[in-house]
């Protein structure tokens, strides 16, 4: 790991320094705040934009706060995800910034895993950011959620977006332009789509911990969480390994 | 998509005459929400029209009709995707 910390300080500097660490961070704050009161209001919305017509709709609950969360960060907080990594090797390689990088004293070990490690710190700062904006206005207009059983279910959260970026990432080791980086982590996701609606499997994909999650949020336990959280976790390990094997060989 | 345009219909909603059924507690609560989405739009614009700013594809205007036009979409993926790093 020759050279790791340097290079993972000069990430976490480069991800603030271009904007993407406080654009996302203010993305996920928008969505962490958004999500309880869109939960609280959308059927006084409906009533007020129908008022001609007769509509019965349920009183929100706690539970579509949460709901409401998960759901906007499995679409959004995806999307960050992808567009996050799908640069991170591969406009590296093609900027020529990755060859003037790997003359000096680091590995290419120490390259790929500051990369990623920059990218989940700001997965992670993200979250965080998101998961106390949601708690706080959750508590505001329903009731408190249970710290643990919150930040548990915000960390079942983030590992679905980190596999998610593992895999863009693994293909922004692949080629050498982020388009086509990006293509390869929208094909997993609509794969991981269609798997999570499957039956038994569906749980050991990124959208199948969404349910996980819920759980935790609203009850501080979930049955049979092992094995699907251990099982994202490989896959996140599968596609960095399998980034390490390409990436070490590879011509920059 | 679904959720902004939600937000923007409630927020319409707000400022007609259907207001006095809106508390000034909603009002507070709805304010950070709506900086952050105006701040969003204001800030991909300022960054798009400086002049040393590169974008990918090259052509500003579309750009800021993404930014301006597509929600909340538009300026996270300018933001993330659409600026040449310099």
């Amino acid at each position: 790991m020759r050279g790791f910390a340097v290079l993972l300080n000069k990430e976490i500097a480069e991800q603030w320094r271009t904007g993407r660490l406080p654009v996302v961070a203010v993305i996920f704050l928008l969505f962490g705040l958004a999500s309880p009161v869109l939960a609280k209001y959308t059927p006084d919305i409906v009533k007020l934009a129908a008022s001609t017509i007769d509509i019965h709709v349920p009183t929100p609950t706690i539970k579509d706060a949460v709901a409401e969360l998960i759901k906007n960060l499995s679409q959004i907080g995806v999307l960050a995800a992808i567009l996050l990594a799908m640069g991170s090797v591969a406009g590296e390689k093609e900027a020529g910034t990755a060859a003037f990088v790997l003359v000096k004293p680091v590995s290419r070990f120490a390259f790929l895993a500051a990369k990623f490690s920059g990218l989940a710190v700001t997965m992670a700062a993200a979250v965080l950011i998101c998961g106390l904006a949601a708690y706080l206005y959750t508590d505001l207009l329903f009731a408190p959620l249970t710290v643990v059983g919150f930040a548990a279910a915000c960390l079942v959260i983030l590992l679905g977006l980190l596999e998610i970026a593992a895999v863009t990432f693994l293909g922004s080791t692949l080629v050498r332009s982020s388009i086509p980086a990006a293509g390869i982590g929208i094909v997993a996701l609509v794969v991981a789509g269609i798997v999570s609606s499957l039956p038994n499997v569906g749980h050991f994909t990124p959208f199948g911990l969404n349910e996980l999650a819920m759980d935790l949020a609203l009850r501080q336990t979930a049955t049979g969480w092992d094995w699907p959280v251990i099982t994202n976790a490989g896959f996140v390990v599968v596609a960095l390994a399998a980034s390490w094997l390409v990436f070490r060989r590879q011509e920059i | 998509m679904i959720l902004l345009s939600n937000m923007r219909t409630f927020l319409l909603l707000s400022s007609l005459p259907l207001a006095s059924q809106v508390s000034t507690n909603l009002l507070l609560i709805l304010l950070p929400l709506v900086v952050i989405e105006l701040g969003l739009v204001v800030f991909s614009l300022v960054d798009l029209f400086r002049p040393e700013r590169r974008v990918i594809g090259g052509n500003k205007l579309v750009w800021a009709l993404i930014i301006v036009l597509v929600g909340t979409i538009g300026p996270i993926v300018y933001l993330l995707a659409g600026r040449k790093q310099t």
